[in-house]
């Protein structure tokens, strides 16, 4: 199967780490970083990544801000988005789910299925 | 090296506190003997400097119960008294140095020093890698036997890779810990004493690459006999190769980035310090709220759990938006403090049980908000129990229900903790509690233990001779634990309780009488068995072998099989010999009860039985049941 390309978009440096760490092992993809949602818009721009596993707690533009963005954007609104978000806010779960983004990933994740967990949620095959 | 600081003076606890941060010590401060207490018993700590004059808790009496209760870490004790008696009481009361203030800090400081330096040379054992031995009192290192002559260096670097024999130290890390700060060695150099050192281990006869060099990530001791791992019902070779690959990128990202969550941990700290002065700004309320979040995140992320539970804690903490109580300050603070020692934690992998698997539930009745309990509580947290404190009585009788009349209940929102933890401690300087409050909590104590006979009851107090345990047993058997006790070991206590809890045991109960099974399961309810009702006999088999219950209640009378009938076929199979079999029948005549004995029943309930009794009798068959299997299993595992 073709290597797929996320682009990862986190404030938290150390996490971007362990999620391209996570992913590259498992499933050998490719890992674009943003450390802001403007930042995000921006790569998810220019790479055209297959997924993007995005944040949601994040200063200035929050995930929700930065997907809303990304939906209303004509060269990023057909790219399927992720939300990584604490278990604190597992209440708002559902809310999100409703946004229409492709699916909730709830931290902290278990490293060594977090590539099969994203193919589960986009019907990819890993 | 950690040091804890008992000290109420806050200018001069300030002052030290500079001080030894300045030396590179990592210090707590607590401002009273019972808070000190409550840390010391709690955390590893290389020396304490102890105050004499402490509120609560006297400085000499927190030494003597240090040293009775075995705690061997170095004590200075600082004191206003300069009597020849008192220096005799305080050595007496075991601590290794005594201060008089006003002292000079620089004196202090080196005669710290010099306690740290005689504990280490004791406190170490000699270290052993396979062949090689190095003993860290005569400073000699040998290979099966041979003498192998070091450099200062060498011996430096090989001590520090024995004492953690399975990480792998980075050049920087070696720098740093090798060479003293007025040093300024290179990577060169370090690479040069690793090659030394290798070069006279081989000498001796040691494997080339004793040191093992770790590409991209640095130095550490190679295993000494390479045994491979199997293990079939453990992971596949693939997926521990991957594990231990993500193990490796984890340390190393968590090494360049621990300072980030130490940068937070301390902006913490100061808004712990904060709140006993003032409440916090709007400001700086959402900074600390996010700032627990991010450090929940992180910390989660790495799988530096304890550290990640505490800071979520701390999290919900904040969402009040009314002002901190007394008890919430005193709480932020404990916590904030646990949450420094689980930063030390190394990371690890998070398996998707620690996400999915329900927490244990722990209540804690204190009445007193001891810092004591408030340690423990901070630990509880930290080992992942979801810890909920009554503060009163009342709160607590509420929340185990027994306030209701009704016994009987559908409410299935109704959750029970798995364990009760009560507090029967007033505080350290007089920890027996007054009589009133205590009747209180003692009859609280026998409430509890009717209504739910089952659930676990651990009760921590200062009275626990024969006669107060009597009289706690009296009112319902709770597991009595003296203090002091150091809160690790009532949490182990806890956890074994939880272990043994008889809540969620299978139960299948067979009655042809569908509307007296809804009765019984009605009854049960509160207890959180889990129950399987079967009204046709016929159907017995099958969905025994599914369910494998953990005790079987049995009707006499049914069609076509009859209760009897049921247990013959049990009783004749070796594999269920021993599974508690209860008659539960209308008839209370004699014959029928000898006959159900005499066929292997153990227990025989006469209709109509309240709830209460009724789950009394099955904990009872249940208790007894499950130590015959932990017995079992100790005994195969001895042959």
């Amino acid at each position: 199967m073709q290597s797929k390309q996320i682009l990862v978009v986190d404030d938290e440096e150390s996490i971007q780490k362990v999620v391209r760490l996570s992913l590259k092992l498992e499933a050998n993809w490719n890992i674009v970083t943003a450390s802001s949602g403007q930042e995000g818009i921006h790569q998810a721009e220019v790479h055209q990544p297959d997924a993007i596993l995005l944040d949601v707690m994040m200063p200035e533009i929050d995930g929700i801000a930065t997907f809303e963005a990304l939906h209303d954007n004509p060269k990023t609104q057909s790219i399927p988005v992720i939300l990584l978000t604490a278990k604190t806010r597992a209440a708002e779960k559902r809310l999100f789910q409703n946004l229409g983004v492709a699916g909730v990933i709830t931290k902290p994740f278990n490293p060594l299925t977090l590539a099969s967990q994203i193919a589960k949620l986009l019907n990819w095959s890993i | 090296m950690r040091v804890l600081l008992v000290e109420d003076d806050d200018a001069l606890a300030a002052l030290l506190n500079q001080q030894l941060t300045d030396q590179n010590y990592v210090v707590d401060r607590v401002a009273d003997g019972e808070t000190g207490w409550a840390y010391s018993s709690t955390f590893d700590y290389d020396l304490i400097v102890l105050d004499w004059m402490l509120p609560q808790l006297e400085g000499i009496h927190l030494c003597q119960r240090l040293r009775q209760e075995g705690y061997g870490v170095p004590i200075v004790l600082l004191t206003a008294k300069d009597e020849q008696t008192d220096k005799v009481k305080g050595l007496e009361a075991g601590a290794d140095d005594y201060v008089v203030k006003p002292f000079d800090i620089t004196e202090l400081l080196a005669r710290i020093r010099v306690l740290l330096r005689r504990s280490l040379a004791e406190a170490a054992p000699v270290l052993s890698w396979g062949d090689l031995c190095l003993d860290p009192v005569s400073c000699e290192v040998t290979y099966r036997g041979q003498l192998v002559s070091l450099t200062a260096k060498e011996y430096a670097l090989l001590e520090l890779f024995l004492h953690h024999s399975h990480q792998v130290f980075s050049v920087d890390t070696l720098l740093d810990r090798v060479w003293s700060s007025e040093e300024f060695p290179s990577g060169a150099t370090v690479r040069s004493h690793i090659r030394g050192l290798r070069r006279k281990l081989k000498a001796a006869g040691a494997a080339t690459d004793l040191i093992e060099t770790v590409h991209g990530l640095g130095y550490r001791l190679r295993t000494p006999t390479v045994r491979p791992f199997r293990d079939r019902n453990s992971t596949k070779p693939a997926q521990r190769d991957r594990q231990t690959r993500y193990l490796e990128g984890l340390t190393q990202a968590w090494r360049a980035h621990k300072g980030e969550s130490l940068d937070r941990w301390q902006y913490l700290l100061h808004i712990a310090q904060t709140l006993e002065q003032q409440p916090l700004s709007e400001q700086q309320h959402l900074q600390a709220q996010q700032t627990t979040h991010s450090l929940a995140g992180t910390l989660g992320t790495f799988g530096l759990m304890a550290g990640y539970r505490l800071a979520l804690q701390l999290e919900q903490l904040l969402q009040v938006e009314s002002a901190f109580s007394a008890t919430q300050i005193s709480q932020f603070h404990t916590l904030v403090t646990t949450l420094g020692h689980a930063l030390d934690d190394p990371p690890q992998l998070i398996h998707s049980e620690e996400n999915t698997a329900e927490p244990s539930t722990l209540l804690i009745v204190d009445v007193n908000n001891v810092p004591y309990i408030q340690q423990l509580t901070a630990l509880a947290i930290a080992q992942g129990f979801e810890t909920t404190i009554a503060a009163s009585v009342d709160l607590a009788s509420q929340m185990l229900t027994l306030s209701r009349e009704r016994l009987l209940t559908l409410d299935t929102s109704e959750k029970l903790p798995d364990v009760v933890l009560i507090n029967l401690v007033a505080g350290d300087r007089d920890p027996v509690l007054e009589e009133p409050i205590l009747q209180l909590l003692l009859g609280l104590i026998k409430k509890l233990t009717q209504r739910w006979p089952q659930l676990p009851v651990v009760v921590v107090t200062p009275q626990a001779d024969f006669g107060n345990r009597l009289d706690l047993i009296r009112r319902g058997g709770a597991i009595v634990l003296e203090y002091p006790v150091i809160p690790a070991d009532v949490l182990e206590v806890i956890t074994q309780a939880t272990h043994h809890s008889y809540r969620h045991s299978k139960i299948m109960i067979v009655d042809d009488d569908t509307h007296y099974l809804k009765q019984v399961i009605q009854l049960l309810q509160p207890w959180n068995f889990q129950i399987t009702p079967l009204a046709d006999p016929q159907r017995f088999w099958t969905l025994f072998t599914q369910v494998t219950p953990d005790l079987l209640i049995l009707d006499i009378e049914m069609p076509r099989i009859n209760g009897f009938e049921l247990c013959q076929v049990l009783r004749s199979n070796p594999q269920w010999q021993h599974l508690p079999i209860v008659f539960l029948s209308i008839h209370n005549h004699p014959t029928k009860q000898d006959q159900a004995f005499a066929l292997g029943a153990d227990d025989y309930i006469t209709k109509p039985i309240q709830g209460k009794d009724l789950a009394l009798r099955l904990v009872n068959r249940l208790k007894r049941y499950q130590a015959r299997l932990r017995w079992q299993k100790s005994t195969e595992m001895a042959s």
